[in-house]
Order: C-alpha cells, then sequence, then structure tokens
C-alpha cells in the first residue's frame, strides 16, 4: 500500500522568503511583481533561482487530459485477442492470482470488447473503433500499457493521478508547474483547469495544496474565461480606470507611512495586473478569430456530434498554450461504466475522439506541438470481466493495469512501452506507478524531480512524494 | 549436545544446502583458529558493508528501512525486524542473507556476490559479539536529539529587570513581564522600538485581533473620550467579554482541528450535526474554559465522567477526519480514518511532524515508528459516530418541529408495506442487496441511505407486490414521504462524535450510516481490536501487537494506563510536566496577536524547527500559562494569555518604519515595531459586512445553508463548511483546506483577488449597501460622504492629501473624464455588440466606497 522507496530529500528551512526577496535588491516594482508571479516561489523552489533545465528538456507546456471515470484500456488502446475468445469464461488461474482480492475485481465472467481494434500509421499500433480520428496520430504518440496503482475508488484513485497522493492533500501538478516553472504570459494565470462532464473529485484535482494559493488552478468556464473578468453590470473601462487610479494614490499614499512592505506593494501591482488581465484575457478566450477549418477540425461546426463544448475546451486549451500558459488541465470525465459500456464508451468517444486528434493535428501544424507535452489516461483502467449480466454488461473500476499516453515536447511517437497480461487485467512487463510518470513529465522539462520541492513542515516537499522512476524510453 | 541443537535450527531454516555446510565449516574453522582475534570492524567489516550493502542500505537508500552505515541503524535492524543478533550468526538475519539461507532474499540481489571467505568474516563477526566501535558523530547527534531545548519541560525563567539589562537603548515601557523580555533584547541589539501607535489605531488594531471585526465609530469616539488611566485595558476587557470574540479565537482553533462538515473525497456527505462542534469551541474561548479540560473534552470527552452532552459533541475534534465513502475494503477505510486522527491529535497539540513516522523513523527527531503507532493506539478502539444526544430539551424542540402529516404518512406507508409483504416470496427477499435487506430489518424501514438510494431495490419489489391503484399511492406517498423522512432524519438532535465503545463508561445511542459503503460500526470488533505497527505503513503488514504510548522521548508511559486510553493521554497532555503542550499553544495565540510565532515554525517544535526568537519568553509565558503567578489569573486561561500581549508596550508599538531598526533586523523578529498583515479570508468578508451596517451577529447555530452563501450577512465562521467547495472568496485569500492540521495561513497575492472584490455581484452589492449607509448617515454633502466613509472603513478622518484625491476623483466623473481606457467587458455584454461605452450607470459614491473596501488599509491589520 506504500510505494518501496524512501524519503531521504529532508533539509533545515534554509531562509525568509521576504528576507530573499528584500535583499536581491530588486527595484520597487520587482519586488511586488516577483511576489505576484510566483516568481517568489521560483525563488524557493532552489535555493535562490530560478528552477532550471539541468538537461535537453523540449517541453515548455503541458496539456494533461482526464478521462475521469476511468477509461476501459481493453476497449480503447489495449487490444486481447484472448479476452475475446474467452468471453464468458473465467480469468485463468495464472493471471487470477495476481489480481488483488478485492470485491471489484471480479475474475468470473470475462467480457469481450464490443469495438473491433485496428491498426493504424507507420507504426502500425493497434487502435479500437471508439478512436478512429485519434488513431490517426498514433505516429506522434506514445502508449503506456502499464499504467497501475492500488485504489479502486474514483477519488483517490484521481487524487494520485493529478496530485501525486491518495489523500488530496497535496498541491495538482498544474499548481506545481506554476509554481516551478512560472508564467510566461502575466496578463493570464499559469494554470487554468477546464472541465467537462461529472467530474468525481472537485477542486482538490487543480488546488495549490500547501503551496501558496496563488498557484491554484483557475477554472474556466464555457466561454467566459476567466472568472469575474467582465465589469459589473453599468460600470464602464473609464470609470474603473478612474477607480484605479484613486485606490493606486490612497494605497500609495498608504504605504508611504509604513516603508517598505513587499506585501503591500504587491496588492497595489496586483490592481495594475487584473486591469490588464481584463483588458487582454477575454481576447484568448474569444474564438471569434479562429477560421472555420479550425472550427471543423475540433468539431465545432455540428451541434449533433456532442463535440462542440469539449472541443471548444480543446481550442482554448491550444490559445492558451499559445498565449503562454503554462499549464492546461483538459478533464473529460463521465467514463465510469458500470452498466452498459457499449453505449456509455461510444458516447464518449464520441466527445473526446475527434476534439483530441484535433488538438494534436493543429498543435503539430502550428509548430507547437514540439513544445508541448500532451499526456491522457484515466485514473484508472476497467477489469476485462463484466459488471453486471445482461445484454449490456459493464465493467469495475481497475487500478491493476491501465493505458496513458503522451505526445509532444520530446517525446519519440510511434511506440508502447510495457505490457498487460493477456487478458489486460494486470501489468506483465514495466510496471509505471503514477509517480513515475510525474517524474518522467518533469523530465520532459529538463527538470530533476529532486530540484523542484517546497519547503512544508521542515520537509523537502517534491512532485513525485517518494520520488518516481524516469522513463527515459518514452523520449526521443 | 550443543552442537546438535545448533545443527537442528539451521536446517530448519535450510536443510539442503550443501554450500551452508562448508560456510557453516569453515567459520567454524575461522573461530577456532583466530579465536582470540575476531575481526577488526574498522578494517575488515566496514569496508565489506561499504563495497555491497551501503548503496541501498545507507544514508542515500535505506531499502527495508535498512541501514548498515551506522551503528545505531545496524543493530536496529530493518522492517523485517532485528538483522544483527551478537554472538549468534545463524540467528543473525543479515548473516542469513548474505549466505543465501533463502535464495529469494539472497543479498546483495544482484551484481557481485560476496566470497565464501568474506561470508565467514561475518559470521565470525557475528559470533564474536558483532563489535562496531561507537561513532562519535552519531552519538553527538543521538544525544543532541535527546536534549532538543523543546522536548525538556519548561523551567520558569526569572523576568529581567531593566536595572539588569542594557536598556540604554530602549524606550519601550515595562507594562507587562512580557515587554521586560522584549525590552532585554531590543538593548543587547541597539534597536529603538517604535512609539506607541494612536489610541485609533490600537482599538481597532484590537477590535480586528479580539473579535475580527472593526470598532464602531461609536466605540473608537467613547475610547478617544475616556481620559481614565486605564481606558485602553477597559477596552481590552470589553472585546473579552464579547460573544465575537469566541467566533474569532474559535476559528484560530478549527484551523488546527482541520474542522469542517462534510466527509470529503467524491461522497463528501454532509455531517448533520458536525456544527454542534463549532458552537462548543466558540462558547469555549467565551468561557474561557481552561485550556487543559478543553483538551481533555475533545480528546476524551466520550470516555469522562459524570456524561454530558458537550463533551460527546467536543469529541468532534477528534471525528472531524475525512474518509471515503466508496472505499470498499473496512480494514484500509477504518484504518485511513485512525492515521487523521492521531496527525491532528499530535499535530495541534504537540506541535511535531510525528506523521513523518508512519512510514518509518523519524529523521531528525528522535520518534521511532513503534511511537507513532503506539500513539495511534490511543484511538484504535474508537470509531466516528452520528451519536444522538440525551438532553431531553433538545428532543422535546425536535418533536415539536415535526411536520403534522409525517405520522399519517408513516401510518399509510406501514399499510402498503403489510399490504406487500404478504406478497412477498422468501426469494425475493434473498435478491435483495444486503443494505436494502438490512434497512427492511429494522425499524429504519426504507429511508433513503444514499444519494443512489441502495433501498430502492426493495421499494421496486414492494411495488410490484401492489396491486394497481395501492401502486400509484405507494409511489407519490414515498415521493413526498423521502424528503419529509430525510429532513427528520436530519434534524435529529446529533453530534458527530468521535466514540468507544471498548473505553466510554457510557452507552451512546448511534445513527444510522449513511452513503454507499459507509464506516461500519462494530462495537464487538472495537472492544477486542489489537493496535499494531504497520510495517512501513502498510496497514496490510502488522507488526507486533503494542500498547497505546506517547512518544518515549517526551517521558514514560505507565505500564498500565488504566481503561481509559485517551484520557491517560489527555491528562499526560496537560500535565505541568509535558514539554510542548503549552508552549505549542502560547506560541500559536502569540502568533496570532503578533503575526510571527516566537517559534517561527508553529507545526514543527522539533530538532529541525526553527529556534525560538526570544526562548526566555516562550519559557516564561508556557510556565505562566500552566501555573500563573501574576495577580488574579488562573491556570491554562486563554485569555490571561490574551492579556499578557495585548496589554504589553510590546502589542502597542505603531508600524513605523526605521531604517536604522531595519538595517539590524529587516523582519523585526526582535519586534521593534508593529508589523502590519493582511486580515484572513473570513475578517476580510466580516469587516466588510461590519462597515454596510448590516452584519447579522446572531450566534451559533446549524450552518448557513450552500443556496444562502450569497445572500447571507452572517459571519463567515457560519458558511458551510463542505470540503473542497469552499466559497471561492475564502479560497482565492487562502482559507484553509480543512484536509489537515493548519497552524499558519498563507499570505497570496494574485491578481483574481482584485477581480473578485471589484467584479464579483457579491463585492458590487456590499459597495453599494456601503454608499448607502455612508449617504444615509452623511447627508448630501460630498464632503461629509467622503469624511463618512473613511470613517466607517478605516475609524478615522481623511487627512488633506486624501480629501484632495477625493475631490479629483469626483470632479474627474462628475466631468466625464477624458482618459483613454482599453475597453473591457462587461456583465451585461456591452462591448460585445457596439464597441463605444455605454453611460456609466454606476454612481461615482459606489465606486469611491468600493476603493476604500479594496485600500490595503481596509485589508491589513495595523
Amino acid at each position: 500500500m506504500k510505494t518501496s522507496q524512501h524519503c531521504h530529500r529532508f533539509a533545515p528551512p534554509v531562509f525568509n522568503r521576504r528576507d530573499l526577496l528584500r535583499r536581491a535588491s530588486m527595484g520597487f516594482g520587482a519586488v511586488a511583481l516577483a511576489h505576484l508571479l510566483g516568481e517568489e516561489g521560483r525563488l524557493i523552489a532552489a535555493e535562490g533561482q530560478a528552477v532550471k533545465p539541468r538537461f535537453a528538456g523540449k517541453a515548455r507546456n503541458m496539456i494533461l487530459i482526464h478521462h475521469g471515470g476511468g477509461l476501459s484500456h481493453v476497449d480503447s488502446f489495449d487490444p486481447k485477442p484472448l479476452l475475446q475468445k474467452l468471453g464468458g469464461g473465467d480469468v485463468p488461474d495464472s493471471i487470477a492470482k495476481a489480481v488483488p482480492a478485492t470485491a471489484r475485481l471480479r475474475v468470473k465472467n470475462l467480457y469481450p470488447s464490443p469495438f473491433e481494434f485496428t491498426q493504424h500509421g507507420d507504426c502500425g499500433m493497434s487502435v479500437s473503433s471508439l478512436f478512429p480520428q485519434l488513431a490517426q496520430c498514433v505516429d506522434d504518440m506514445c502508449f503506456i500499457r502499464s499504467m497501475r496503482h492500488e485504489s479502486v475508488v474514483h477519488t483517490p484513485a484521481d487524487y494520485l493521478t493529478l496530485t501525486g497522493s491518495l489523500l488530496g492533500n497535496r498541491p495538482s501538478l498544474g499548481a506545481w508547474w506554476w509554481y516551478g516553472l512560472g508564467s510566461e504570459n502575466r496578463n493570464l494565470p499559469g494554470f487554468v483547469n477546464l472541465v467537462h462532464g461529472e467530474h468525481f473529485s472537485g477542486p482538490t484535482a487543480w488546488h495549490a495544496g500547501f503551496l501558496p494559493a496563488q498557484f491554484q488552478g483557475v477554472t474556466v468556464k464555457g466561454g467566459d474565461g476567466i472568472p469575474n473578468i467582465r465589469l459589473p453590470e453599468g460600470s464602464t473601462a473609464t470609470a474603473r480606470r478612474a477607480q484605479l487610479d484613486l485606490l493606486g494614490e490612497l494605497n500609495r499614499h498608504h504605504l508611504e507611512r509604513h516603508g517598505a512592505h513587499s506585501e503591500l506593494e504587491a496588492r497595489i501591482e496586483s490592481y495594475e495586473l487584473a486591469f490588464r488581465m481584463q483588458s487582454e484575457a477575454p481576447r484568448v478566450f474569444d474564438l471569434a478569430g479562429e477560421s472555420d477549418a479550425t472550427k471543423k477540425l475540433y468539431g465545432l461546426d455540428a451541434e449533433d456530434k456532442g463535440t462542440g463544448e469539449f472541443g471548444r475546451n480543446c481550442l482554448l486549451a491550444r490559445r492558451l498554450v499559445e498565449n503562454g500558459v503554462r499549464f492546461v488541465q483538459l478533464i473529460q470525465a463521465g467514463w465510469d461504466a458500470h452498466g452498459n459500456l457499449l453505449d456509455n464508451h461510444t458516447k464518449q468517444a464520441r466527445i473526446a475522439d475527434q476534439p483530441i486528434a484535433a488538438l494534436l493535428t493543429d498543435l503539430k501544424t502550428r509548430g507547437l506541438l514540439e513544445s508541448t507535452l500532451v499526456v491522457c489516461g484515466g485514473e484508472f483502467g476497467r477489469t476485462p470481466t463484466a459488471e453486471g449480466g445482461g445484454k449490456t454488461p459493464g465493467r469495475d473500476h481497475s487500478p491493476t493495469a491501465y493505458t496513458a499516453w503522451l505526445a509532444g515536447g520530446g517525446v519519440r511517437g510511434g511506440q508502447v512501452i510495457g505490457a498487460t497480461d493477456d487478458v489486460g487485467y494486470t501489468v506483465v512487463d514495466s510496471p509505471v506507478h503514477p509517480n513515475d510518470l510525474h517524474a518522467t513529465l518533469l523530465h520532459a522539462f529538463g527538470i530533476d524531480q529532486n530540484e523542484l520541492y517546497y519547503q512544508h513542515h521542515g520537509r523537502k516537499e517534491i512532485v513525485t512524494v517518494l520520488e518516481g522512476r524516469v522513463m527515459k524510453e518514452v523520449f526521443a | 549436545m550443543s552442537r546438535f541443537v545448533t545443527n537442528a535450527c539451521m536446517r530448519a531454516v535450510r536443510p539442503s544446502s550443501p554450500v551452508w555446510a562448508l560456510a557453516f565449516g569453515l567459520g567454524l574453522a575461522a573461530a577456532t583458529i583466530v579465536a582470540a582475534e575476531p575481526p577488526d570492524f574498522e578494517k575488515a567489516i566496514r569496508p565489506l558493508f561499504a563495497e555491497h550493502c551501503v548503496s541501498c542500505h545507507g544514508q542515500d537508500k535505506q531499502k527495508s528501512n535498512l541501514r548498515l552505515d551506522r551503528k545505531i541503524d545496524a543493530f536496529r535492524g530493518g522492517d523485517e525486524g532485528v538483522v544483527l543478533v551478537p554472538g549468534k550468526s545463524t540467528e543473525s538475519r543479515l548473516f542469513q542473507f548474505v549466505f543465501g539461507a533463502d535464495p529469494k532474499k539472497l543479498m546483495p540481489p544482484k551484481g557481485k556476490r560476496l566470497s565464501e571467505q568474506q561470508v565467514a568474516v561475518i559470521k565470525e563477526w557475528i559470533d564474536a559479539g558483532a563489535p562496531w566501535p561507537d561513532d562519535a558523530k552519531e552519538i553527538a547527534a543521538e544525544a543532541a536529539k535527546k536534549t532538543h531545548w523543546a522536548f525538556r519541560a519548561p523551567v520558569r525563567p526569572d523576568v529581567p529587570y531593566a536595572s539588569e539589562f542594557p536598556f540604554s537603548n530602549s524606550q519601550l515601557s515595562i507594562r507587562t513581564p512580557v515587554d521586560s523580555f522584549i525590552a532585554a533584547r531590543h538593548g543587547a541589539n541597539k534597536l529603538t522600538p517604535a512609539p506607541e501607535a494612536s489610541r485609533r489605531a490600537l482599538v481597532r488594531r484590537l477590535s480586528l485581533d479580539l473579535l475580527g471585526l472593526p470598532p464602531s465609530p461609536d466605540e473608537v469616539e467613547s475610547f478617544l473620550n475616556d481620559t481614565s488611566p486605564r481606558a485602553y485595558e477597559a477596552v481590552v476587557e470589553r472585546l473579552l467579554a464579547s460573544p465575537h470574540y469566541g467566533e474569532r479565537w474559535g476559528r484560530h482553533w478549527l484551523d488546527l482541528a482541520r474542522w469542517a462538515e462534510s466527509e470529503g473525497f467524491e461522497g463528501n456527505t454532509h455531517r448533520s450535526g458536525a456544527w454542534r462542534y463549532r458552537d462548543y469551541v466558540v462558547k469555549s474561548f467565551n468561557d474561557d474554559k481552561p485550556h487543559d479540560a478543553f483538551l481533555r473534552q475533545q480528546l476524551a470527552g466520550d470516555e469522562l465522567e459524570p456524561y454530558s452532552d458537550e463533551n460527546i459533541i467536543a469529541t468532534g475534534f477528534l471525528s472531524a477526519a475525512r474518509f471515503s465513502h466508496n472505499e470498499e475494503d473496512k480494514v484500509k477505510q477504518r484504518q485511513d480514518v485512525l492515521i487523521d486522527v492521531a496527525n491532528a491529535a499530535a499535530g495541534a497539540t504537540l506541535g511535531l511532524t510525528m506523521s513523518c513516522a508512519q512510514c518509518h523513523d523519524h529523521k531528525f527527531d528522535p520518534i521511532s515508528a513503534e511511537d507513532y503507532y503506539r500513539f495511534k493506539g490511543f484511538f484504535d478502539r474508537g470509531q466516528m459516530v452520528a451519536a444522538k444526544l440525551k438532553d431531553e430539551a433538545l428532543w422535546q424542540e425536535f418533536r415539536a418541529s415535526r411536520p403534522p402529516e409525517l405520522d399519517a404518512m408513516r401510518t399509510l406507508r406501514d399499510a402498503l408495506h403489510a399490504k406487500a409483504e404478504k406478497h412477498f416470496s422468501t426469494n425475493q427477499v434473498a435478491k435483495l442487496t444486503p443494505e436494502a435487506r438490512r434497512v427492511r430489518n429494522s425499524h429504519q424501514q426504507l429511508l433513503p441511505l444514499g444519494q443512489r438510494g441502495k433501498p430502492s431495490a426493495l421499494r421496486k419489489e414492494v411495488e410490484t407486490a401492489l396491486e394497481e391503484g395501492d401502486r400509484k399511492l405507494y409511489a407519490e406517498l414515498m415521493k413526498r414521504l423521502d424528503d419529509l423522512e430525510f429532513a427528520q432524519h436530519e434534524e435529529q438532535p446529533q453530534a458527530w462524535a468521535f466514540y468507544s465503545p471498548a473505553s466510554s463508561p457510557h452507552p451512546l445511542e448511534t445513527l444510522v450510516e449513511r452513503g454507499d459503503y459507509p464506516l461500519p460500526f462494530d462495537p464487538d470488533n472495537l472492544r477486542t481490536h489489537q493496535p499494531a505497527v504497520f510495517l512501513r505503513g502498510d496497514f496490510k503488514r502488522p507488526g507486533s501487537a503494542l500498547t497505546p504510548g506517547w512518544p518515549r522521548i517526551l517521558g514514560a508511559t505507565p505500564a498500565d494506563i488504566g481503561p481509559r486510553p485517551r484520557l491517560a493521554l489527555a491528562n499526560w497532555l496537560t500535565s505541568t510536566n509535558n514539554p510542548l503542550t503549552a508552549r505549542v499553544w502560547v506560541n500559536f495565540v502569540w502568533q496570532h496577536h503578533l503575526g510571527r510565532g516566537l517559534v517561527a515554525t508553529p507545526a514543527n517544535f522539533g530538532v529541525q524547527g526553527e529556534k525560538p526568537s526570544h526562548p526566555e519568553l516562550l519559557e516564561w509565558l508556557a510556565c505562566e500559562f500552566m501555573a500563573p503567578r501574576e495577580p488574579g489569573a488562573s491556570a491554562w486561561s486563554t485569555k490571561h494569555l490574551h492579556r499578557l500581549i495585548v496589554l504589553s508596550a510590546t502589542y502597542r508599538q505603531a508600524s513605523a518604519p526605521n531604517p536604522a531598526n531595519a538595517k539590524r533586523d529587516p523582519d523585526n523578529v526582535l519586534l521593534w515595531r508593529w508589523t502590519p498583515r493582511r486580515l484572513e479570508a473570513e475578517a476580510i468578508r466580516d469587516t466588510t459586512l461590519a462597515v454596510g451596517g448590516d452584519l447579522d451577529r446572531r450566534i451559533g447555530g446549524a450552518s448557513v445553508s450552500t443556496n444562502e452563501l450569497r445572500t447571507t450577512t452572517r459571519r463567515s465562521l457560519y458558511y458551510r463548511q463542505t470540503r473542497g467547495e469552499f466559497p471561492s472568496a475564502l479560497a482565492l485569500f487562502d482559507g484553509p483546506s480543512a484536509n489537515e492540521v493548519c497552524h499558519r495561513r498563507h499570505t497570496s497575492t494574485v491578481a483574481l483577488q482584485p477581480l473578485q472584490l471589484l467584479n464579483d455581484p457579491q463585492s458590487v452589492a456590499r459597495a453599494e449597501i456601503f454608499a448607502e449607509r455612508a449617504e444615509r448617515e452623511a447627508g448630501s454633502d460630498r464632503g461629509r460622504q467622503v469624511e463618512r466613509a473613511f470613517v466607517l472603513a478605516f475609524n478615522r478622518m481623511p487627512d488633506t492629501n486624501e480629501r484632495a484625491m477625493a475631490e479629483r476623483f469626483f470632479t474627474g466623473t462628475a466631468r466625464g473624464s477624458t482618459l483613454v481606457a482599453p475597453a473591457l467587458p462587461s456583465a451585461d455584454g456591452a462591448n460585445k455588440s457596439n464597441p463605444t461605452e455605454r453611460p456609466h450607470a454606476r454612481r461615482p459614491l459606489v465606486e469611491f466606497c468600493q476603493a476604500l473596501l479594496n485600500a490595503n488599509e481596509f485589508i491589513y491589520l495595523e
């Protein structure tokens, strides 16, 4: 129930951040700005210096796509001919003995995949009929078929996948990225979160954990963009400017009475930043300037396909990355197919397939794929056995084996890492824990997992908790 | 004879290995030949370990939790126990491993094997008693851990007297003993204390600090007009007696208690009686309940005699733990809760990072994994429950509020069930889910248990069994009854409590658990449950059983702690010999008054924590807190602590800058002035409500439900605390997550905060209410409106500069500004369809008042 690695990254608290900033002898504005932009955090991250890539990581931005609920791997990216043959039968003993004894992990009544697998691309990768468009991108994708962990429950598994531990008390990946790498665009948050469908684990999946709240993901809904970005009803930009001028005068007058105070200065600066964000951010969220061809690519042209909202989120993800947002998280939830897997997965894949394929294609066309790491998976896979009987069986949660894939950001496409047994129940080659995947994601950015840390209660906390194994084979 | 016995033992280990016999022979031979001279550790053994073992069992890695580079660790052993038994190589696992007694556990597992000769040398060394010279550095480190200041009981120091210290440079008045300690350090560091803050600033500071609310203009005036020499003391006493004091300081405690009203994780079910714990905390602070009694109730309320509802409610501290409803592994579900409980209890009282020892011995503090599980053992036989309260008055009130139609509806339902029952076949009942069957068998028939309504299976059965007319009636009835029954269930007088049927002398009635996979309450299991160490924190690998106890470094646990383990723990925590409880609490209170703890790492008093800035002051406060000598003070009184601090000259200093001081002590660690600090999320909102004049000052009661969050004017404390769903205004300003003990909140500054305070409809509404009040109270004159708005928001009149700023603002807006501002998106979509601005419809006074509510002076405590 624990990983077998050991923690050995304790270090005494070195200094006080305010002190450090003051001694960095930057000017008034710089101190305030550093405070605001989270550069302060980066100073902490590496004892006085921003985290600098130590080796040739190609990724600069990240898009994480989360299939909430649990996409079935044996129905999508991990074909199992034996499963098709053994339909209705029991899981062979040799495999069943490796399946943990848990109510959900049934070993009777194997359920053959109702979807057909065909080979695609130069690499000849097998992908099921659920993802016909994504299948065209396999030469850019690296599949990890040997993901596994220890929780059969959605929320802890979500937490593990998106924050690195089952407990939900740690920073989300996006918060770590923003904190560690800063933002490239002062007028946008460094971590934007978009949710589609009913997501089980809520804001914990994008919160800041023990990092300062400024690094929590900003959830963007539909076309509104950033929360509270619009002026109140009846107000105008001119009036706002006048109000901010007054506020600035009051605050500077107040500051004179107290002397240098980085927090007070940062607050003054934050109002100017908010004003710029208000004038510039909506432009990023406005899709009006996109061509019809692009909209069509993402499936925004046809309402009946169900790709509209998620397609919009994927297109926004590209625009955000283009505008310097460090980390975009796209939650696409609804895969929890306990009953009627056929209907559920068909419907969910209709939502997901075209927009994700469009995102990869669009990034590539614009030359952004090289610097944008795309990672996609669910919190777990699903059992090869049936849940529920009758004509429309489902599958239960299964963390003992599932698939995640990566593309862009220096990833070598067209390859498969790891393997599952003959029915896809357990991992038989190169097991990969979410912490291993996270270590690998950092590696793509040229960051050693032990160099990005935050002092919390005297402990050097890192993204991967107790360290993960970097899968260097992922990269070209 | 003895040789045969040894042989037999060894055969049991690995009977058929020829190599074994060979090595044994070698070992014997070696021992025979050089019996008088065992292998020298430094020459023969350490290099061997260093080459073959330490890469996995050393400073960097400790596989199986074993280290072979340090004597103390090597002899302590690893996950599977001791590896070195001096004098007995065959019983020493280390020897068995390198020898390969079990080929699967052969060490080293890969790379170069040990030669037969090396194996023999190890054997010989162990048989000779495994002589390992003490490592001087290691001994010093261990000794330092044990003599760490915070692990020794505090000793009351003398208060420094002015005549004995070089006070020449310090003009700090000595108002309470606190000042003597502070002034002594000023003198020694050539720091000039700031003058006393203005009386306006002081009354505002006191009110925000003690109540989390600003003083009213009248309160300020009456203080300014009070010429008595004890006017300041009178204000302090008035504030400490205010019921709002408990709301403010109770909230600080709730941070430590990681308190919320929902289960957490995906179910995140609301806990109906949990709000009573919040009210209990508020009342305890208002009553100045001695801190020792406060802790005893919270840690052992169900064990205390005589019974009281309050004691049960107090255990809400322990039961604020989270758990996942969807977890089918009941052992894991329970253990996750117990770990949460143990971490919170240790974190809030001892200020140690005990949780580090969950998987391994603590790296820096002398706390072993065994210590951790002994501590957790205090809680092992308890459980989170919804306990029915016993106060008859509450039940009368509850019954009186029952909807009149309920009884008739229940009678009708029972009649329909009776009809259906006749048609039930045994077969049908057998098909029910276990939960549906249990519900059917209980008196709680058909109560809607979780959101997904597992008993629906039973309900379908009933519907099938009924005739058509009855079926429709039944469906209609149950739809309405469900809501009523659910509300009834939730509103029963109950507490979300921690209860042990094993150690509580009081039988408690508990309410049926909700959720899909609730935490089972099994009194028999709890009574016989044996606490154990979990190897590497894995509950699936329990080690030997243990008895509850506190960390050994902090004192010996008696062999028999009696039948009430948590009471024994609470009594130990609150004994005057306990080195940590008082220090941690005194430090926490100090931190909330002055912004920084005397120990700047309030969550870590261990070896790696920061050293106290004023060690003697911390000691003195801790001792004075437990056993006061100041006149009129009582033991463990938190209000006594407040008085010692807020009456001090240290606390009354102005925040004026001083470049000379700033050079010597840039962070104001030695307290030569007041450091302004941001108000907490709750206080920012509450102060805004107070300034608008429509703050709802009612104390206590069930939390404000989610659909009222945007309209309520009650204090933020009463927002329903649903984990992961805190209102954005609180989350944005660093409100706690309620997932773990929070000793100190962050202060982050981010552009989304201005957007929230300027554009959120609620913020806009607050500005309008404030502007209306200013206008109502000042009349139509603009100058007087400005003055009134300043007085309400900042408790002072505007100065000349500020009057000029206001005038420029109002003239500018009246003239229609010539400023060129970029188009901004508006809530009414104005600039979307039409790029030219619509006329500005908001009143300038509202804009002005909103600016004040956004000002640093408003948000910062100074």
